[in-house]
């Protein structure tokens, strides 16, 4: 009965241990995606020369994120690759926004000068139309 | 002295509790707040048709829900105010992304509109280009026609003033004035009176019909050395140039030349021909 109970607690005590580092690389490997992310928001970023407060702080965020990952502290990683990646998202978001608010007023602008051509264009078509029937 | 102390405590203790419970539940509040701000800006999203798509939403969403099981349950703890901040951040980046999504939306539409009135420009500045041909042909036509008649008149006109000194006839060249050289005197280039009468009826037509050019052409018989009829003929075309100058035909139009016996028109042998060949020609040409 001893012996039976000692191999329990022995199996369970395994069992526990391969719990935990099944889960612990589980959040190694999320980590690592995490990480993936952001370092693909960063180039998305230096790509299209966003610099602000927002860029700015997620660049320092990561790099603390690198510095902690160093010196083997796991505890905060995940909150600083987390909020880098909120950061990059939100800079890319308002860059975004920004970029559509630029793009409709060349539109507009566009779609003015081209109605006022159209205009034109059916004066000169009405005057010619005219000079025809003469 | 205890009892007080305890009470004290007793109300310390509430008055946490009631703050802690208030900080949750004003924290739950927030991300409905979150969540029904998000679930909106989707549904316009959504009501907008637009094809863009949006991968925040969905994201965000489920975590703040998960958020609001894990603050309901009383599981969030040390880093509680730090997911709430990144859920702000979050909600703000997927409505952000949403509304760049229905700028881009409306942009497209712009766009589609202005490309349909540049289509409807370029249908109509063919239509312009194909009366504009249109029109240039009739008028093209229409000077021709005018052109013809002029010329036609012109001529008639110069017939009109033909007689025994005058001879008007029509080669390759264009219409010939001839002109005898009884009209000048013997030997000189001087223009007698005659002569510039019937010059002046001439320069009323060119001051006319303007778009003719005129050479004038000195000619003379085989009497006396070559070079004398040269410079002779050479004088009397330069003078009749001179003088329909004088009268008003603009200069660029004319020019001068003589040929002396070069080019005969009848035989220097007989009187008659010699005659025939003691002349000044005017050409009028290129109508």
């Amino acid at each position: 009965m001893k012996e039976k109970l000692i191999c329990f607690i022995v199996l369970m005590f395994l069992s526990f241990n391969l719990f935990c580092v099944s889960s612990r690389k589980l959040l190694k490997q999320e980590l690592a995606r995490n990480e993936y992310q952001v370092k693909v928001l960063k180039k998305s970023c230096e790509r299209q020369k966003l610099e602000s407060t927002l860029t700015k702080k997620a660049d320092g965020l990561y790099a603390e994120y690198q510095e902690l990952k160093e010196r083997n502290k796991e505890k905060r990683l995940h909150i600083n690759i987390d909020k880098a990646f909120i950061l990059y998202r939100l800079a890319l978001s308002l860059n975004d926004l920004e970029q559509s608010k630029k793009q409709h007023e060349r539109q507009v602008e566009s779609l003015q000068l081209t109605r006022k051509q159209l205009e034109y264009l059916k004066e000169e078509l009405k005057e010619l139309k005219l000079e025809l029937q003469k | 002295m205890k009892k007080k102390i305890y009470k004290l405590i007793f109300l310390l203790l509430f008055l946490t509790f009631n703050v802690y419970c208030w900080s949750e539940e004003f924290t739950i509040g927030k991300l409905d707040e979150f969540k029904a701000e998000l679930t909106k800006t989707y549904q316009e999203y959504l009501e907008a048709g637009i094809a863009r798509e949006v991968d925040l939403y969905p994201i965000v969403l489920a975590r703040i829900e998960m958020a609001i099981e894990l603050y309901s349950d009383n599981l969030y703890s040390q880093e509680a105010e730090e997911e709430f901040e990144m859920l702000q951040l979050l909600t703000e980046a997927a409505k952000i992304q949403m509304v760049a999504a229905r700028n881009y939306a409306v942009n497209l539409e712009v766009q589609e509109e202005g490309e349909a009135i540049l289509r409807e420009i370029n249908e109509m500045r063919e239509e312009i280009n194909k009366i504009k041909q249109r029109l240039a042909n009739e008028k093209a036509i229409r000077i021709q026609k005018e052109l013809k008649e002029k010329k036609a008149e012109a001529e008639r006109r110069f017939y009109k003033l033909q007689n025994d000194l005058i001879n008007v006839k029509r080669d390759a060249r264009g219409t010939i004035i001839s002109m005898s050289d009884i009209l000048f005197d013997v030997g000189k280039a001087t223009l007698s009176c005659e002569l510039k009468i019937s010059l002046a009826k001439v320069a009323g037509i060119l001051l006319v019909y303007r778009d003719s050019r005129i050479i004038i052409e000195g000619h003379t018989d085989n009497t006396g050395s070559a070079e004398f009829n040269q410079i002779l003929s050479e004088d009397r075309a330069y003078n009749v140039k001179e003088f329909l100058i004088e009268l008003g035909v603009d200069e660029n139009r004319l020019s001068s030349t003589g040929y002396g016996f070069r080019k005969p028109i009848a035989s220097n042998n007989t009187k008659e021909g010699r005659k025939q060949n003691r002349r000044v020609d005017i050409i009028v040409s290129d109508f």
